[in-house]
């Protein structure tokens, strides 16, 4: 596949590609319609919500670049396939855990070794950087996060390049706040560090605090 | 390059391809700045061949940072970075 402008390859394994159009339009439109699909009970509900969204385009360059697989099951051989010849500039890859592996595995450890050492192979082979999710178990909202916090994932976060931590910063009673935290605790360049940006949980969209100075 | 080949060479086989790569634009060495100023800052962007690992507890916002990650980048005018 020859590739013409910049592309991303996204998969998400966790939900289907409905639920991010979803997402996507409810960052364009200011309004939370994934949440209000989740509140709908009755057909009219739905229907009436479509009606809403119909005239919603995707005309936006962007979401031509937005490469979408839409399956919940994939191996890297196959993400690997995708790639071949520069297809993509950059692979995004939502909730790493729910990877196949393609090899025989006793435990998940073992599998989670071996496809963090697969990923290293998928990205040189390839020359592409690899974006990865993981979720890992609710740490301390109290202390900084460490490398061990990770959910069967310690192996990819030791092999990776870059290990950053995200958190959503809460106020006394416990409410987020529009401020999501983010620590570097391992990266390529061996610098390490901390930082804020701006989200909008309604509208799904994070940002740079800078650009939104004016709310906080 | 190729990277199926299996036969040696000397390092200085690869000269002219490499001067090519940078003639081109060097695309093949740029790294994917996220748009995240301080992000970048401290990662210096995401550079080819590497893998970056975006760890959180459920509902945090890792799906929404991903895909805002993505559309930054796009919406980014072209940048020079180069990796080495």
């Amino acid at each position: 596949m020859a590739k013409s402008g910049k592309k991303v390859l996204y998969l998400d394994l966790e939900k289907q590609a409905s639920y991010n159009v979803l997402r996507v339009m409810s960052s364009e439109k200011g309004n939370n319609i994934y949440g209000e699909i989740l509140k709908c009970r009755k057909k009219e509900q739905y229907t009436s919500l479509g009606e809403e969204v119909e005239g919603y385009s995707f005309d936006k360059d962007v979401y031509k670049n937005i490469y979408y697989v839409d399956c919940t099951r994939i191996t890297l051989s196959e993400i690997s396939e995708l790639c071949v010849g520069g297809a993509y500039d950059i692979v995004i890859l939502d909730y790493y855990q729910k990877m196949q592996s393609e090899l025989d595995c006793d435990n998940t450890f073992e599998k989670f070794n071996t496809i963090g050492y697969m990923f290293r192979d998928l990205t040189v082979d390839n020359n592409i950087p690899l974006v990865l999710s993981s979720q890992i178990n609710n740490y301390s909202e109290k202390k900084e996060p460490m490398m061990d916090e990770a959910k069967g994932a310690n192996s990819i976060i030791e092999e990776c390049n870059n290990s950053i931590f995200l958190r959503r910063e809460r106020d006394d009673n416990g409410n987020p706040l529009n401020r999501l935290n983010f620590w570097v605790v391992k990266s390529k360049n061996g610098m390490q560090g901390k930082g804020s940006l701006y989200f909008d949980p309604v509208r799904g969209i994070v940002g740079n605090i800078d650009d939104r100075r004016e709310e906080f | 390059m190729d990277m199926e080949s299996k036969k040696a060479y000397p390092l200085s086989h690869y000269r002219d391809t490499v001067i090519s790569y940078l003639k081109e634009g060097g695309d093949y060495f740029k790294v994917i700045p996220s748009g995240f100023n301080d992000l970048d800052f401290i990662i210096g962007g995401f550079s080819k061949g590497s893998v970056s690992v975006i760890a959180a507890s459920s509902n945090t916002g890792k799906t929404f940072f991903l895909l805002s990650l993505a559309k930054m980048w796009l919406s980014l005018e072209k940048r020079f970075f180069i990796s080495i």
